[in-house]
């Protein structure tokens, strides 16, 4: 064979040519990659704390003595101990004895409605403690003054506030300013008493030493720095980091996954891509083992260089990313990525490494290829699956379907939750990624069969090399099976999961209205009391209480069960009944759901509230469902237990929009109002999954966006590679937008084969889901949410088209 | 006689300046239809330049290239649409590379340039094109099930399906043996004398040259000289004697 030196050089210069763009999209892919990494690893160590804040309530208190009620049970391994929930008093003979060490002021706190929003109650006595202090007027002499800290109201005004026990109205005889604190309203120490009369808190002006010795195990103390612990924002930061991190770990690992998958699976590409190149260094003499020292040289040159620069990309990402947390109220406002360098070299290493296994198994298919190779001008790769990439897709789908089945044994519910689906949508699409060269012969076939009808040339050329080079048809299609595989999976789940539990919410409740609290903070008696007073209106009241039962006779499980009066559930409840009635439901009986794992008629003994214990019959056994039924008791098994729920029906024989008027206008004094029951669950809908859903969309929309340029840089590696194919087809005569017709044809196909594939996923996941919810709810009902996967199908589908004629546009003019 | 292609003073130059290469420098041909032309010459001699700028493959910088057999056209100055269109209507071309889409069966590939002129072909036709290339009951493989010999009669079978007025051939037998190359050619040489079909054959083989009516010589982008009913010895001698005058010149 003759080769003139102008073919030399050409084949030098496309080679440098095909390099320089192969080596943009691997390093591209790092660099982001491992830029994704470092900064979700930073924002995850930023949620493993929150700033150490010095005390502000109590910043003035030498000691705090707070009251403390526990139950404590003994199980077969040790004795568990939980704190009962609710306010706790701490008894006069403490008080007394806590006298004799120095001054003590008794201290209450609670929730109010007041000028302004929602407000601390508390006594003026101990507003000093917090450093808060008068700006004008004087402290509150009489029960019915008070001093306003909120920013609003104006001395000598009358106001109306929202207490516990009711409104009053208040003359305003203080203005203070909070320092550092919630907006607080102060009483007089009668007044306070009178409005919450748990007092639970104590300030002793005395040596914390001696207090602690005189309280021993009976109430808790705090002092210095552990003062803080009883601000209430301390327990808000707490709250808001448990979310934070829940997301943050949740997004950190699809990141990671998507990094893992994106540069692993470019460095293979692009490996695989260069066959012609290894072929002729094989031609030229260069061993198998040359040629795959050649490969990982380069892998770990471009792994350094890549890792080194995603650590700087990871350094501004992390910052702008806690900001965006932050501002899309999803992180406190405090909220900061950690300073903690373990991010950098974590993602560092990981970069380094998955380089250098993605080029691994690729080099040791370059070492393989035969010289001959370099002589055929283009071939049809008919690559097959090799053993390894099988066993290793087996063993993933194996334990994606684990992952699925296992749930709907064992506990269909666990299944519902996002640190289980995860997981296992990403184990799905690894499994579904390495097997896709098994899969993607048949879709293929599938998907093309209309472009066999078709007479013209496109459709042939665009089926037949789909078909013949299934192996690049996989390569190309997995960036998509990643991304649509993602939206589809992750956003249905959590649509799935949030719509059936909006639907059950909503279908539990049947009575026509419930009231809700507008200017006050909370449900009270007194608004019940008011319903009651309507003529015509059927008023049922729950109350949220907890449980608490020994599972197993090792744990100690804190359940939570609502309070009701069984006639509530021919009115206002219809939970969703296995077996039992719970119209038989009394002081000696209790409902449960399936989660409790009781019988009908079974006997449990378990402690109220208040840690008393009781022995009560199942009288009905409802649906676990798909957020958790709970149980139901009566009130005398409920001590403590306020107002949760407030249902308001018609009775017969009377108008409900005269029963819902004369309602509203008795709960306008108090500060609620009545909705209908329609209105209601549309509300509930319409915010149906308001923070998870917009978390989900947030991590997906980042992972997304990388997985996107991931598109990008397959296709134009995957369209470089088939210029000489393309000038086959001018050479046989066709035009230049001949060959881009077909080029966008087959990229369509590529689409279409990662999104069916994508679809076999999210069948997957979501019929399992629809499968747990059946078993959990008696309704499989799933959420797809087509709008969002099809705008990612669409911009897969841009993306992929952009890239691909970008690259194939230039040199087309001529054969 | 008519001419089925006339070239007059074709010139194509590579590069600028001091590096500059004339591959043409000056070319004036006629090729009469149903005739069968070897252009032979060294490596580097501008064979393959003058095979693309008449085939309307590549543009000269200036001359004429008037296409015969049919209404004459000139191609210099037609829109690369338009060029497309006749290339794919009334000239053949086959490449020393077969140039076979890898991903199409023989069959597919052979039905290509109807396909992309809109045309349906009928299996037959395509069944017909095969076997007149000796290859029937071959059109279900791919090139790369194939032998070379049969991918060159793939690639000849495609070329011939739309009835062209003229084949032009780059070195056709130059990736096979002497045995399926004798094939090939025999083949070109039957399709000329049965058909009336018109042959312009590149190649640097003697042998391959004496199969046609006539050869021409190039030299450093000129014609420099020709004959009829060549001999390999006759060639060959003739081309030993061009050696020198390339490098004098
Ligand atoms: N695209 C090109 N760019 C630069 N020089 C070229 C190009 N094509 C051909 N040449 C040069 O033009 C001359 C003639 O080339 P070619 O027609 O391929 O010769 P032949 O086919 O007779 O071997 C050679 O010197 C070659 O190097
Ligand atoms: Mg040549």
């Amino acid at each position: 064979m003759l080769t003139s030196p102008f073919t030399l050089l050409a084949m030098a210069w496309r080679g440098l040519r095909s390099r320089w763009m192969t080596f943009a999209a691997t390093f591209l892919a790092l660099a982001l990659g491992v830029g994704l990494v470092a900064a979700m690893g930073q924002v995850l160590t930023g949620t493993f704390s929150a700033p150490e804040r010095a005390p502000v309530r109590y910043a003035n208190a030498p000691v705090v003595v707070r009251a403390l009620a526990e139950l404590s049970v003994e199980t077969s391994h040790d004795t568990e101990t939980t704190p009962l929930p609710g306010e706790h008093a701490l008894s006069a003979g403490l008080l007394d004895r806590l006298a004799t060490l120095g001054a003590v002021t008794v201290d209450r706190v609670f929730e109010l409605g007041a000028p302004g929003g929602t407000a601390t109650g508390r006594p003026w006595p101990s507003a000093r403690f917090s450093g808060t202090e008068l700006l004008s007027g004087r402290a509150p002499k009489v029960d019915d003054e008070i001093v306003l800290a909120t920013g609003a109201g104006a001395l000598g005004e009358h106001v109306t506030v929202y207490t516990p026990q009711g409104p009053r109205a208040y003359l305003v005889t203080g203005l203070a300013a909070s320092a550092g604190e919630d907006p607080g309203v102060y009483f007089t120490d009668a007044e306070a008493a009178r409005l919450q009369p748990v007092a639970g808190l104590a300030v002793v002006d005395g040596p914390a030493a001696a207090v602690r010795d005189l309280v021993g195990t009976e109430a808790e103390v705090f002092s210095g720095g552990e003062l803080r612990l009883l601000d209430p924002a301390t327990a808000r930061d707490e709250q808001a980091l448990i979310a934070a991190n829940s997301l943050v770990g949740t997004a950190g690992g699809i990141a990671a996954f998507v990094s893992v998958f994106v540069v692993a699976s470019t460095f293979a590409f692009a490996v695989g891509q260069r066959r012609r190149e290894f072929a002729l260094l094989r031609a030229a003499g260069a061993t198998p083992r040359q040629v795959r020292r050649t490969v990982m040289a380069e892998a770990t040159l471009l792994g350094l260089a890549g890792s080194a620069a995603g650590c700087v990309v990871g350094d501004a990402g992390g910052p702008r990313m806690a900001a965006w947390l932050r501002e899309l109220g999803m992180a406190p406002p405090w909220f900061t990525v950690g300073s903690s360098p373990a991010p950098f070299y974590i993602a560092f290493a990981v970069g380094v490494v998955v380089a250098w296994c993605g080029a691994w198994s690729a080099s040791r298919r370059a070492g393989g290829i035969a010289p001959t190779e370099a002589l055929r001008e283009t071939h049809v790769q008919a690559r097959r699956l090799s053993p390894l990439r099988a066993l290793f897709g087996a063993a993933a789908l194996l334990g994606a379907l684990l992952m699925l089945i296992q749930p709907l044994l064992e506990g269909p519910a666990t299944l519902l939750k996002r640190k289980q689906y995860t997981p296992l949508v990403l184990m799905l699409l690894v499994a579904l990624a390495a097997l896709a060269p098994l899969l993607t012969g048949p879709i293929a076939r599938l998907v093309t069969w209309p472009l066999s009808r078709l007479r013209g040339a496109t459709g042939m050329l665009a089926r037949e090399s789909a078909l013949a080079t299934s192996g690049r048809t996989a390569a190309t299609a997995a960036p998509i099976l990643l991304t649509v595989g993602l939206a589809i999976c992750l956003l249905g789940a959590v649509g799935t999961v949030d719509g059936a539990r909006t639907e059950e919410e909503t279908a539990r409740v049947t009575a026509g209205y419930l009231v809700l609290p507008e200017q006050a903070p909370a449900l009270t008696e007194a608004m019940a009391t008011a319903a009651r007073d309507v003529p015509g209106a059927e008023v049922s009241v729950t109350r949220e209480t907890v449980l608490f039962d020994v599972e197993e006779d090792t744990a100690l499980l804190r359940r939570q069960a609502r309070a009701v009066d069984p006639a509530a559930f021919g009115t206002a409840l219809a939970p969703p009944v296995l077996e039992g009635s719970p119209g038989e439901l009394d002081d000696s009986t209790i409902v449960v759901d399936t989660e409790w794992g009781r019988e009908l008629g079974e006997e449990v003994a378990i402690w109220r509230a208040d840690g008393s214990p009781v022995t009560l019959r199942v009288v009905a056994v409802i649906r676990e469902g798909a957020g958790g039924n709970g149980a139901y008791v009566t009130p005398a098994n409920a001590p403590g237990a306020e107002v949760g729920e407030l249902f308001v029906s018609a009775a017969p024989g009377h108008d409900p929009a005269v029963v819902a008027a004369d309602l509203r206008a008795g709960l306008a004094p108090l500060g609620a109002t009545a909705v209908s029951h329609q209105d209601w669950a549309a509300s509930r809908r319409a915010a149906s999954g308001g923070v998870t859903a917009l978390g989900m969309r947030v991590v997906l929309g980042i992972a997304l966006a990388y997985t996107g340029l991931f598109i990008a840089g397959t296709l134009a590696m995957a369209t470089r590679d088939r210029r000489p194919e393309r000038r086959l087809l001018r050479l046989a005569g066709a035009s230049g937008r001949q060959v881009l017709a077909v080029l966008a044809v087959e990229t369509l196909v590529v689409l279409l084969v990662g999104t069916v594939l994508a679809a076999l996923a999210g069948g997957l996941v979501l019929g399992g889901m629809s499968l747990a919810l059946l078993l959990l709810t008696g309704t499989g009902a799933i959420v797809v949410p087509w709008g969002a996967v099809a705008l990612v199908v669409g911009a897969c589908g841009v993306v992929a088209l952009g890239s691909a004629l970008t690259v194939a546009v230039p040199g087309l003019s001529r054969p | 006689m008519t001419n089925a292609v006339r070239l007059t003073g074709l010139r194509k130059t590579y590069g600028s300046g001091e590096s500059a290469v004339h591959a043409l420098a000056g070319v004036s041909l006629s090729f009469a239809s149903g005739g069968f032309t070897a252009v032979m010459g060294p490596s580097g001699s501008g064979k393959s330049t003058l095979l693309q700028c008449a085939a309307g493959l590549d543009r000269p910088d200036a001359g004429s290239v008037l296409l015969g057999g049919g209404p004459p056209v000139e191609l210099t100055g037609l829109s690369e649409k338009r060029l497309t269109t006749l290339r794919r209507e009334r000239i053949g071309f086959v490449f020393q590379s077969f140039n076979l889409l890898p991903t199409l069966t023989a069959e597919q590939n052979v039905s290509l340039p109807a396909r992309l002129a809109g045309r349906r072909v009928s299996r037959k036709a395509l069944r017909q094109a095969l076997s007149e290339v000796g290859l029937d009951g071959r059109g279900g493989h791919r090139p790369h099930e194939m032998s070379g010999g049969q991918q060159q009669r793939v690639a000849l079978a495609r070329a011939l399906v739309t009835r062209p007025a003229v084949l032009f051939a780059d070195e056709p037998t130059g990736a096979l043996d002497t045995e399926t190359g004798a094939q090939v050619l025999r083949l070109l040489r039957g399709l000329v004398d049965g058909h009336g079909l018109t042959v312009i054959m590149v190649t640097h083989d003697p042998v391959a040259a004496s199969y046609a009516h006539r050869v021409v010589y190039l030299a450093d982008g000129r014609v420099a000289g020709e004959d009829h009913e060549p001999t390999p010895s006759r060639v060959a001698a003739a081309l030993a004697d061009l050696r020198p005058v390339a490098v004098a010149a």
